[in-house]
């Protein structure tokens, strides 16, 4: 009798333990971000121990795996899709980044027109950054173009006015935001004043592209996550980045209430800061374009890094 | 005089000075200094300002534990596979190409491992639990293997079971070394942990998160990174005398300083 109760007793923890591993119900979504723009989308989660930001974007890319506990992951959307391609159980979602670039003039150019003599810096080469620079501009610039590995290593050369690896004047960087309005507005910097921002990038981007936009960043969602929370979650987001952009001084009572160093560490810049480039025509590129019915849209983006055409099976419907 | 000048304290002394010298003459000669090689002055009045901050202490805190936790993690596999390697014929033969690869690998590709398996905030403590385990493994099996075989003799006369003759005898007698090895892996496990949180790109709490952060946030600005590493290395150096100190005043192992 005993040993038959034990028995029910132990087949019955099985089962629950079992179904609890299963069921996807009712578990909060995890999400990853970048620091930066697309971190600041998620204003609103600043408190909540699910968001998790990296400052290392290769690192979320590698973290795609069907192992990994993220059910909700942001990230640029090139890599983002050929992770997909390259069997990261994934679907892209929705697109909430449109461009954050732009080239900077560090004041050193004296008529202050962007020339092929001019000393212009650029991060990452064969990269993002790399790749819409030459889709927009082509060769000509080729010739005094510097690279430099990081973003911050860009803003260090347009805070600076030089290239600190080479010691080269240099006349305009691209750079992106927020980064370059923390730049911008170092007042210990030797182009304080000075510098200035010289041309949108995305703008430039959607005059060649007939209006298309610069789908630079986008949400993708794990295959196995709850269909219904991952629904509201979008949801959320959506209404959340709409808010921001009508009101950024939502940011001084959300992201804005950390300390300080925990805003530049965990977002990649200070809330004040987001806010002022925010209030200022949206200079973070933010919004919230559903994926599929922009899929033409991505195709262009993914043109430029010679991907090819996604296949439907890859959007989150 | 001459005893003066031979005194310990005034040699760490002179090194110390000569140390800044070196310090003060590399930034003097790089003209970016800020952005470079900031001097030891600008170093030690960022430090103060840094020091004004919660942030400091809780990312020193952070790191602190997540050290912590590897370590133990670490101290725990060494004592089993160390007293098994001691104890056991042979396996110490078997386990040797494991210890030699865990030592010689490089600690970023086991970053980049980690990363997949784990996640940005756990991977620092698994990266100090496997860099300092061979050095533990080592120091538990140098404390065993080094017990006088006089009392390895006498023990195999007592009519007790191994694992007591290993806990109430071995492993006391072995603690002295086991101790040399954990003093000498921590100060390594702290810079693996910096390097760790630096790599894994983790945003919460840490020295190594602080670190990343300033330099992203103001690249123009060296002084808060040379700021982030002397607290971290005042705080290594000041742990390890304390714990060195306690260790002296228990008579566990003789440290001069």
């Amino acid at each position: 009798m005993k040993k038959t109760f034990l028995f029910s007793l132990s087949l019955v923890a099985l089962m629950v333990g079992c179904s609890k591993g299963n069921t996807t119900e009712n578990k909060p979504l995890k999400i990853i971000a970048p620091v930066g723009a697309p971190a600041y989308a998620f204003y609103n989660e600043y408190n909540n121990e699910n968001f998790e930001t990296n400052a290392v974007p290769k690192n979320i890319i590698a973290q795609m795996t069907s192992s990994s506990e993220n059910d909700i992951v942001v990230i640029d959307t090139t890599s983002g899709i050929q992770a997909i391609n390259n069997g990261a159980p994934y679907k892209i979602a929705s697109t909430i980044t449109f461009g954050n670039f732009y080239i900077a003039s560090t004041g050193n150019d004296e008529n202050t027109t962007m020339e092929g003599d001019d000393k212009i810096i650029l991060f990452g080469q064969g990269q993002t950054p790399d790749k819409i620079f030459h889709y927009l501009y082509g060769s000509e610039f080729d010739a005094n173009i510097e690279y430099v590995a990081a973003a911050s290593d860009a803003a260090a050369c347009l805070v600076s006015g030089k290239n600190v690896a080479t010691g080269s004047s240099v006349d305009y960087v691209f750079l992106a935001q927020p980064a370059l309005q923390v730049a911008l507005s170092n007042q210990n910097a030797a182009t304080y004043g000075k510098a200035s921002i010289y041309e949108s990038i995305q703008e430039k981007y959607e005059a060649k592209n007939e209006g298309k936009k610069m789908m630079q960043a986008s949400v993708f969602v794990k295959n196995t996550a709850n269909k219904e929370s991952v629904n509201t979650f979008l949801g959320n987001l959506k209404t959340n980045i709409t808010s921001l952009l009508e009101t950024p001084a939502l940011l001084s009572s959300t992201v804005g209430t950390l300390e300080l160093d925990v805003q530049k560490t965990k977002f990649g810049a200070p809330a004040a800061v987001v806010q002022a480039v925010t209030t200022k025509g949206n200079q973070l590129g933010l919004g919230y374009l559903e994926a599929f019915a922009n899929k033409e849209a991505i195709d262009t983006f993914l043109g430029l890094f010679n991907i090819q055409q996604t296949n439907e099976e890859i959007y989150y419907k | 005089m001459k005893k003066f000048i031979t005194n310990n304290y005034t040699l760490y002394s002179i090194g110390f000075i000569l140390f800044l010298l070196i310090w003060t003459v590399i930034s003097l000669s790089i003209q970016e200094r800020d952005l470079i090689f900031p001097d030891p002055l600008s170093t030690l009045k960022t430090t103060f300002e840094l020091l004004k901050t919660s942030y400091v202490y809780k990312s020193l805190g952070a790191s602190f534990l997540k050290m912590i936790i590897g370590f133990l993690i670490s101290l725990a596999l060494a004592l089993i596979f160390g007293t098994i390697a001691g104890n056991i014929k042979y396996s110490e033969k078997i386990m040797a190409p494991t210890i030699l690869i865990l030592k010689t690998i490089p600690t970023a590709s086991l970053v980049f491992l980690f990363l997949v398996l784990f996640n940005a905030k756990y991977t620092p403590i698994a990266i100090v639990a496997l860099i300092s385990f061979p050095i533990l493994f080592e120091s538990v099996l140098g404390g065993i293997k080094n017990i006088d075989k006089d009392i390895l003799d006498a023990l195999k006369m007592e009519n007790c079971s191994e694992f007591r003759k290993l806990i109430k005898v071995k492993l006391p007698l072995a603690f002295p070394y086991i101790l040399v090895g954990i003093f000498s892996s921590f100060a390594l496990s702290f810079k693996i942990e910096i390097m760790a949180e630096v790599i894994s790109g983790s945003t919460s709490y840490g020295l190594g998160s602080a670190i990343s952060s300033a330099q992203k946030n103001n690249p123009a600005d060296m002084a808060p990174i040379f700021a982030y590493s002397l607290i971290a290395i005042i705080f290594i150096i000041l742990f390890s005398l304390i714990t060195r100190l306690i260790a002296n005043k228990l008579k566990i192992i003789d440290v001069k300083f």
